[in-house]
């Protein structure tokens, strides 16, 4: 079913997709705030279900790369996309029919919205990750063929248009290299291909869930029911079935530096005593693996961390002792478990991290 | 000798402490609404009460919720023009996830251009555009704008930029007070935005209630230094306080926690201080009460100030309870003054205090109480109250108790009497000290001197190592100059963060020292 996003659903969207950026993906402030302001009462933006999605359709994908923290110093102005769709369409002289959000979870959710709103294009229901990951290459879009060049590049204050030409590998390295040299993010417009294409290695729904999820969250009710209906929202789409792994509080966090990049622990005892329960779980940029005596979890499923009472999500950077949280695991989408997802998600040298702090 | 005032939004407190560390005299008076006339009587009194000379004064700690009071009832905002200095205009419109009740006084916006590039290092600043600040000046004057804030991007990378422009703007307007938000935050725009705003808003507040502190201490006879308490539970000046209000707005429960762990002599526990709106719990450790910064939230306005880590409850002594369609209510409206409006003391208004009495007799040594006026509410429903009350404590208590070593509980406050026995025991380490009353204003007399460091910087062929250290020379240094006894400073933290994306080349550094007056 198309649907249409109007002015009230934004925030819905921002939370739900902060559930599903299992504690990463950066603050959806900035994006949100800069979407609310321009967007009129009456505006809307249209949502294409993958079955609606047109074969002969040129789509992009839309988001923003690079360093969060500097991401909401640097207010955008609120063009740049718009400026990065054109030196798009002018340099690959080709006209964008749709646009996608390459990540799901976090801010990257709402990078398209303010694109399609002012160009009027439609969104396509679904992202490239399912979830958050920390870099522009873990997409399915990657995965299934669909090159990230050409790809345009902007700042506030400088572009650049990155040709077909360019391998992924080599258009990651400029893009970084960019967005390292002009203010540490930029925003992106990449991963172009059919509507055929697209469907086929994209992450479908993800965007009304986003929504669905924000909505039940914000809902009147108690914890039980809307808990049940986070369960409800889930199981209508591409994720596997969610468990409560915990509901407790943080009875200790740490936080470390590994490879330049902060990394930490913390420890989550159960409210139920007859479980006497007490699980560790690992995190990066987002939670990251889940011990709890016999069974583990880890990414690429969603560990995610909702406040006790508020139910809202709670990020790597926001968990602090005595906060007291549910955790909840919901098994990725099965394309997120193969071989060669696990491989461009760096799985191994993960585990390898861990082994290192465990040796500690 | 040290004379502590803790203004609080029903009572004053004030209390005399000698240096041995013993209570001379303390004394209780009703806040009115001429803060400085309620700060002179409570002072007076208890000074006569100690029969101290005031010569013998070493300094005055003044600790005050009134300029939070301020943000959920506003009397007295200053109508606020918004500066930001920022490469291109953002489309992001400020105050926008606020109560409308303190958005509307954001009354103008601007956009100047900021000539600051992080990423070329190097400032490529000339002078300040001066025909566009005359423009803006015009239309400042025009629009009867009463304060104004100046947000700079990136200015914890580079403060001189908002700082020049804070000049420029006070040569013409003198009158005017301008916020900078270096002095306000760190990092994050909005935040820092945000709290920037409402600091700007608080200009009158601080000013007008503490302007005649000179007139008002020097006709007690006292020519001491005099201070007042900040968010983290340290000490400011007068001055800087009228300058910076936001860093007035949590010093309350802080106060109580040093409080408690003076009256106690504990340096590890949980502190529960009830008061007649809230029941707020915080940690104490090593002496210290925690605190946070981002993501905090004042009003539901998020904001990047440190602020004391508390569990507040809205279940004070004096929330009124109601029963709906057969329910219990606890509702978030007080009674203003209790021991006028509480059933128990002949009033109209069914308290959570009532109903502990109802259940607890005798709590309160107060001989104006009478129980038969408790006759009508039932019995049951006041138990359900106590038990409601008294779940939501432990749980918090539970969460916030180290799994290492258990922690002793103090309880603090004029409620506090509800629950010590009766909710609380032995068995719980609870423990009630000596002057529970007026624990706030006990903390603000031992309030210490801090100092602190946020900001971010470029490596430029140094170590990190050699910042650091050269960084924590000049936080000492400043605490050396605010009058810290060289010997009792103690850095409490000092943490680094690198930048994704750019690494190595710069860090955020964060260090935080405390010493004793």
């Amino acid at each position: 079913m198309p649907w249409k996003i109007t002015k009230e659903d934004i925030r819905f969207i921002s939370l739900g997709a902060r559930i599903l950026s299992c504690g990463g993906g950066g603050n959806t402030r900035s994006m949100e705030a800069l979407i609310l302001s321009v967007m009129k009462d009456d505006d809307v933006i249209e949502v294409i279900p993958i079955h609606v999605v047109r074969d002969d359709w040129w789509v992009t994908a839309i988001g923003i790369m690079g360093s969060t923290v500097l991401f909401n110093e640097d207010l955008p102005t609120g063009e740049e996309m718009e400026i990065g769709l054109s030196l798009y369409e002018k340099e690959y002289n080709k006209n964008v029919d749709a646009l996608i959000s390459i990540e799901i979870g976090g801010v990257n959710a709402l990078a398209p919205l303010l694109l399609a709103l002012k160009r009027r294009l439609p969104v396509i229901d679904g992202d490239g990750m399912g979830r958050a990951f920390p870099e522009l290459y873990m997409t399915t879009l990657h995965l299934n063929g669909i090159p990230l060049a050409p790809l345009s590049l902007v700042t506030q204050d400088n572009m650049k248009f990155i040709p077909s030409s360019y391998t992924s590998d080599q258009a990651v390295h400029e893009a970084k290299s960019f967005a390292n040299n002009n203010g540490g993010h930029s925003h992106v417009v990449g991963y172009g291909a059919s509507g055929d294409e697209i469907k086929t290695s994209m992450l479908s729904g993800t965007l009304y869930l986003a929504y669905r999820l924000g909505k039940i969250i914000t809902s009147y009710g108690d914890g039980i029911i809307r808990l049940k209906q986070i369960k409800n929202a889930f199981e209508n789409s591409i994720y596997g079935e969610l468990s409560l792994v915990i509901k407790g509080y943080v009875t200790e966090v740490s936080r470390w530096f590994e490879n330049e990049v902060i990394v930490g622990k913390l420890f989550i005892e159960s409210y139920t005593k007859q479980h006497n329960q007490k699980i560790e779980i690992q995190f990066m940029n987002e939670f990251f693996t889940i011990h709890n005596g016999e069974s583990i979890y880890r990414v690429p499923d969603l560990i995610v961390f909702l406040h006790i009472d508020s139910l809202e999500p709670i990020s790597v950077v926001d968990i602090q002792r005595a906060q007291s949280v549910i955790v909840l695991v919901i098994p990725a989408p099965n394309i997120l478990h193969t071989t060669d997802m696990l491989t461009l998600i760096h799985m191994k040298e993960s585990y390898q991290l861990l082994k290192k702090e465990e040796d500690q | 000798m040290r004379l502590g005032i803790d203004v609080g939004g029903t009572n004053t407190d004030a209390v005399i402490i000698d240096d041995s560390g013993n209570i001379k005299a303390w004394s209780k008076q009703l806040t009115t609404s001429n803060l400085g006339e309620t700060i002179y009587e409570t002072a007076k009194i208890v000074l006569n009460e100690a029969n101290v000379k005031p010569e013998s004064m070493k300094g005055v700690f003044l600790g005050t919720t009134h300029v939070l009071n301020e943000l959920y009832y506003p009397k007295n905002l200053a109508k606020t023009a918004l500066i930001r200095l920022t490469k291109k205009p953002s489309k992001i419109k400020p105050g926008l996830f606020w109560p409308s009740h303190l958005s509307k006084y954001i009354i103008k916006e601007f956009h100047l251009e900021t000539k600051y590039d992080f990423t070329r290092q190097i400032p490529h600043y000339d002078e300040i555009d001066h025909e566009s600040v005359f423009k803006m000046i015009k239309e400042l004057e025009k629009a009867k704008v009463e304060s104004v804030c100046i947000v700079g991007a990136f200015s914890s990378f580079y403060e001189d930029e908002e700082n020049n422009l804070k000049k420029v703007i006070a040569s013409h307007m003198p009158s005017l007070s301008v916020t900078v938000s270096n002095e306000i935050g760190s990092i994050g725009f909005l935040d820092r935005e945000n709290a920037s705003l409402l600091n700007s808003m608080l200009s009158f507040v601080m000013k007008d209630a503490l302007s005649s502190i000179n007139d008002i201490f020097k006709n007690l006879g006292l020519h001491c230094p005099y201070w007042i308490t900040q968010n983290d539970g340290s000490l400011m000046k007068v001055e800087e306080a009228i300058k910076l209000p936001i860093f007035t707005i949590g010093s309350g429960i802080t106060n109580s926690l040093r409080g408690a762990s003076k009256l106690t002599g504990l340096k590890n526990f949980i502190g529960i201080d009830v008061g007649g709106s809230t029941i707020d719990i915080g940690m104490v450790s090593h002496g210290h009460p925690q605190t946070e910064e981002g993501p905090v939230k004042v009003l539901d306005i998020p904001v990047n100030v440190r602020l004391p880590k508390v569990h507040s409850l809205s279940t004070g002594g004096g929330n009124l309870v109601n029963t709906h369609n057969g329910d219990l209510l606890i509702e978030d409206t007080i009674a203003s003054d209790i021991t006028k409006d509480g059933l128990a003391w002949g009033g109209e208004l069914w308290t959570i205090s009532d109903s502990f009495l109802k259940i607890f007799p005798h709590s309160f040594k107060d001989k104006h109480i009478k129980y038969e006026n408790l006759e009508g509410i039932s019995t049951e429903d006041c138990l359900k109250v106590v038990n409601t009350v008294s779940s939501r404590i432990r749980e918090k208590i539970r969460q916030l108790q180290p799994k290492d070593q258990y922690v002793p509980l103090v309880l603090v406050g004029g409620g506090s009497p509800l629950l010590l026995n009766n909710i609380f025991t032995k068995f719980d380490k609870a423990i009630q000290p000596v002057g529970y009353q007026i624990c706030n204003a006990v903390g603000a007399c031992y309030a210490p001197l801090s100092s602190s460091l946020d900001k971010v910087f470029w490596l430029n062929d140094r170590t990190k190592e050699e910042i650091v250290e050269r960084e924590k020379e000049r936080v000492i240094t400043e605490l050396i100059h605010k009058g810290a006894k060289p010997e009792t400073i103690k850095i409490n933290r000092v943490e680094e963060f690198p930048f994704d994306y750019l690494k190595g080349e710069m860090f955020r550094l964060k260090i935080m020292a405390f010493g004793d007056l």
